[in-house]
């Protein structure tokens, strides 16, 4: 049975509407429910949803629907600021290390790169937003530490292909300088396949934010953040189950679109490895 | 699924188990990476499992260490897990040469050279 979904074209389109209503959500989140996410009302704690409280309310009382709206921002933001960073840094590291292979340059990266790739990189934010307090920047350090290598690897990977391509032959021969021939030529192939990789990327590293957030050591506590939400549930799920479906929903849906779009995206970029028989 | 030498299995009218033995044929060199840098996810992932389940193991006890601040912990465990993850590319090294033995002979030729 051939899925109708699996045309490339159709899972980017869905991904980005996926992504679209939930980047949507957070900005407008105000306007679309009238409850406050911070103040709950004692009286209200733990009530099952019905039609005013769509997804019920939390242990404070606070109603979960405009929480779990609002806790997209501080995820979304921080995961993509990072996630953006990474990428530039990844990039010009894996670029460097391509276009200049066998120098020392080179052999550098390749031996921190050997260094840091198995990292777990869920010990090492926990262990930094442990050790330094949780901010966002120690969270961005701990991912600019360790997540840029797989992009250094693609990078590195199309750069090392495309060096002996016509193109960039000819552009050394006229004399064109070494970051001209890079911007110029390798920038454009790079760029499809690294971002593919990002929204992978991407979707992990909601889940470990999120992950963090779940123990403690990520947004600190009146900000709703989806995991911290999850941790909050978890206390009083066998009362109330329903409190732990609105921030798995939207975690799940948020990586879900973002596996789309860049499944989509890998689909499009190879392929010859589509064969339809 | 897309490659050539599927589709000339498949075309030529070969058995399943063929095509798959094919296909697994180029196959597992990857299959063998992968599980190498998965082992370091898994590693990341077993700490918040066994927290979550509260099961007694080392990820547990570096979580309450990280949470308490206990550094000669948080330092062995980075330590332990570095090693362990190491020890694991290693031996996918190794694997690879049974799996591959074009490797060992470039490998050799590259110290030839060098």
């Amino acid at each position: 049975m051939k899925l109708k979904l699996h045309n490339p074209n159709r899972m980017i389109r869905l991904g980005c509407v996926i992504i679209a209503l939930i980047v949507f959500a957070s900005i407008f989140s105000d306007r679309l429910s009238s409850h406050d996410p911070f103040i709950g009302e004692s009286i209200k704690r733990l009530l099952s949803p019905s039609p005013e409280h769509l997804l019920g309310t939390d242990q404070q009382g606070r109603d979960v629907f405009p929480r779990v709206l609002y806790g997209g921002r501080w995820t979304l933001t921080a995961s993509f600021i990072t996630m953006v960073l990474t990428l530039i840094l990844g990039m010009l590291m894996g670029i460097l290390s391509g276009y200049f292979s066998g120098s020392w340059l080179d052999i550098l990266i390749l031996r921190v790169i050997d260094c840091l790739m198995g990292f777990p990189f869920m010990i090492l934010a926990m262990i930094i937003s442990g050790l330094f307090g949780r901010e966002l920047t120690h969270l961005l350090m701990a991912v600019l530490m360790v997540k840029w290598i797989p992009f250094a690897r693609l990078t590195r990977s199309i750069v090392l292909r495309s060096k002996n391509e016509v193109r960039v032959l000819a552009a050394k021969v006229s004399g064109c300088s070494s970051w001209k021939i890079i911007i110029k030529e390798s920038v454009p192939e790079i760029w499809s396949p690294a971002f593919a990789l990002a929204t992978f990327e991407l979707g992990e590293l909601i889940l470990s934010i999120s992950a963090l957030s779940f123990f403690g050591l990520g947004a600190k506590p009146p900000t709703p953040e989806w995991g911290a939400m999850l941790a909050d549930s978890k206390a009083y799920f066998f009362q109330t189950p329903y409190l732990v479906v609105g921030p798995s929903l939207f975690i799940f849906m948020t990586v879900l679109g973002l596996n789309f779009i860049g499944e989509g995206l890998r689909d499009r970029l190879t392929p010859y490895e589509i064969l339809k028989i | 699924m897309g490659k050539l030498y599927v589709a000339n299995d498949l075309a030529l009218g070969k058995k399943r188990r063929i095509i798959i033995q094919g296909i697994l044929n180029n196959v597992s060199l990857q299959i063998i990476t992968v599980t190498a840098s998965t082992f370091a996810n898994l590693i990341g992932g077993s700490v918040v499992i066994e927290s979550v389940f509260s099961w007694p193991g080392i990820g547990k006890y570096a979580m309450d260490s990280i949470l308490r601040l206990d550094y000669p912990v948080i330092q062995g465990y980075g330590l332990l897990m570095v090693l362990l993850v190491i020890l694991i590319n290693t031996l996918v090294d190794l694997v690879y040469i049974l799996f591959d033995p074009q490797i060992m002979h470039e490998k050799k030729m590259r110290r030839a050279i060098h």
